[in-house]
């Protein structure tokens, strides 16, 4: 009987996903050291990577093509030759979060904002209340608006909080991109609608919005407004395709990681979701992904990859 | 079950414990455990080896017929065990014995009934199991 | 297999005693953590209420890897008369006590442990840690089951660990 430890399969119970964004306009994703990294806390992964909880349904799929080069009578593979890398990932989301919803989605995830009163109805919100104006020491946690601006939120709400909208083309989103614009449009608050910089208010005090996870864009910007969110929304369809840089992780029972790190990800399908039956007659409805590895060059040795799996040992 | 463990013995007690005496009862031993030892985690794992004392039950009928065994102890007796070894009650008692010693074979205790008169316990009954053969 | 037994039961006391330390009871006269296992403890009929008391049941074997994997089957029973202040009254409050307290030292990550050899313990020797976890499944809560005055439960839990070489 041998007593290594290492070689026994690693029996994982769940896999859990985590977030990193990729800077669209310098087109570089998050990187992921497996040799610095590999053990961090479940719960407490290195910055800047996310944590987006449990993930089920997890599966990989290869698409790389091996093709054999022949020669000779009869003809005989000499070697091989690979001719399309690709893979892809299925998952299904086990929370429903602001991050979830847009990578879910694959595309712009909007916030619907709170509509101004007599405004026209819209599918993706209607024109929004005024935003509001961050005071001076506001931090990524607390945001100062006074008394009477913070009045007009609540406790439990969530606030999107970002840069007015100027007629800027390209891409758009503090922190994260959120969408890209490619002929200027009219909305002050668009930015603030496909903005990921958003947050849930857990109190409110002396004019002042406490926040329960620090905003993603970190401590805001002076120029920047926040606007009252009654819920979220995407589309089927658009042009915009979300990018982001992936880990997913799996804790055998002795302690050992297997680790998938994909640097840039983006939706291979559109909006969907699964409805998993559960107790007492109830579905629970999953948000679904599906996504397709983009590549990136390793500098170790400059090849072009898509995807990392690591196996770290207890 | 009445407590008993801090009133003295009243009349119907001593008939009992005259009765027992007076029928030639055989004798029993009731095997009880030493203290365990405090914050020992090989007492809770089964590694440690407990102390026993075997206190006299005093006479008492022993009764057998197919797979029933029981056991008929004056209250006297157990009044008395109970006040020695400070425990709250005669439920308390059996319920931490290891079991009864008759005639050099251990029964354990699965059930325990007592008998009253004039409102005070005068005998128990106890339901006996045998060793596993 | 007795290691992992060991283990088990220990890994499970410290949470309960995390989780509440007031749940205490009383067995051969000292109070220690109301968490036994039956097996480890003198036979007895009379089960002590507001305890959980562990007993071990099937245990199945893959030996298809290099070292063989057990799956051991607990049963963790527990029962309540509620208070006597209340007269019983609060007795289905208790249990769900008593389940709220399992579940919560049972189903948090991580749900592994590392294996311990506690043999040594009676030479005044520190248990002694192997090269393998033992870890445990999800929690099975069985139906309340009314006992006269006192109302039960039983809860199932599988128990993994690895054989190792040398080890009975």
């Amino acid at each position: 009987m041998s007593t290594s430890t290492e070689s026994m399969s690693p029996l994982v119970r769940r896999v859990r996903a985590y977030f990193a964004p990729v800077n669209r306009t310098a087109r570089q994703p998050t990187l992921f050291d497996p040799s610095q990294e590999g053990l961090f806390p479940f719960n407490a992964p290195p910055a800047p990577w996310v944590d987006l909880g449990w993930i089920t349904q997890f599966a990989r799929h290869m698409g790389t093509k091996v093709l054999p080069v022949r020669a000779g009578a009869p003809a005989t593979t000499y070697m091989q030759a690979r001719t399309e890398i690709d893979a892809t990932v299925n998952l299904h989301f086990e929370s429903w979060g602001k991050l979830q919803l847009s990578f879910a989605c694959g595309t712009q995830q909007l916030n619907l904002l709170r509509p101004a009163a007599g405004a026209t109805a819209e599918g993706s919100g209607a024109t929004a209340v005024p935003a509001a104006t961050i005071d001076a020491g506001s931090t990524a946690t607390a945001l100062q608006l006074g008394a009477t601006a913070a009045a007009e939120f609540a406790v439990g709400q969530w606030v999107a909080v970002d840069l007015d909208y100027t007629g800027q083309t390209g891409y758009v989103g503090s922190g994260i991109s959120g969408a890209y614009v490619t002929t200027a449009l009219t909305d002050v608050d668009y930015v603030r609608r496909i903005t990921l910089n958003v947050a849930q208010i857990t109190a409110i005090a002396n004019g002042t919005l406490t926040l329960h996870a620090p905003l993603l864009a970190g401590v805001p910007a002076s120029t920047m407004k926040a606007s009252p969110v009654v819920g979220f929304c995407d589309r089927e369809g658009s042009s915009f395709f979300q990018e982001w840089s992936a880990l997913f992780v799996g804790e055998g029972q002795q302690g050992e990681r297997v680790l998938w790190h994909y640097p840039r990800l983006q939706a291979l399908g559109g909006v969907s979701e699964s409805n998993i039956a559960s107790s007492g007659g109830y579905e629970k409805v999953e948000l679904s992904g599906a996504f397709r590895a983009l590549p990136v060059k390793d500098p170790v040795d400059g090849e072009t990859v898509v995807c990392f799996r690591s196996y770290v040992a207890a | 079950m009445a407590d008993i463990s801090q009133a003295p013995p009243n009349g119907v007690m001593r008939i009992a414990q005259t009765s027992l005496h007076a029928e030639g009862g055989c004798s029993a031993l009731l095997r009880m455990p030493g203290l365990a030892a405090s914050g020992d985690d090989s007492e809770q794992l089964g590694l440690a080896t407990p102390q026993f004392q075997d206190l006299s039950l005093g006479p008492v009928a022993f009764h057998t017929a197919s797979s029933n065994t029981r056991l008929m102890v004056s209250a006297v007796a157990v009044l008395t065990l109970v006040q020695s070894l400070a425990y709250d009650s005669a439920d308390v008692l059996f319920e931490t014995a290891a079991g009864v010693l008759i005639g050099g074979v251990l029964y354990l205790i699965t059930k325990c009934a007592v008998a009253e008169g004039a409102g005070r316990p005068y005998c128990y009954w106890l339901t006996l199991q045998p060793p596993a053969r | 297999m007795q290691n992992a037994k060991d283990t088990f039961y220990e890994a499970l006391r410290n949470r309960i005693i995390a989780v509440n330390p007031e749940r205490t009871t009383v067995v051969r006269g000292i109070t220690r953590p109301a968490i036994l296992v039956e097996e480890n403890e003198l036979p007895t009929e009379f089960h002590l209420a507001d305890c959980f008391r562990l007993r071990w049941l099937q245990t199945t074997t893959d030996a298809n890897g290099c070292m063989p994997l057990l799956t051991m089957s607990c049963a963790i029973e527990y029962e309540t008369a509620g208070s006597q202040g209340n007269g019983g009254m609060d007795r289905g409050r208790m249990l769900a006590q008593m389940d709220g307290e399992l579940l919560a030292a049972l189903n948090p990550w991580p749900q592994y442990t590392q294996k311990y050899n506690y043999t040594p313990l009676p030479e005044g020797k520190p248990a002694t840690p192997m090269a393998t976890n033992i870890w445990w499944g999800e929690p099975a809560f069985g139906t309340i089951e009314v006992k006269q005055n006192r109302l039960a439960r039983t809860v199932t839990v599988a128990v993994m660990s690895y054989q190792e070489a040398g080890e009975l």
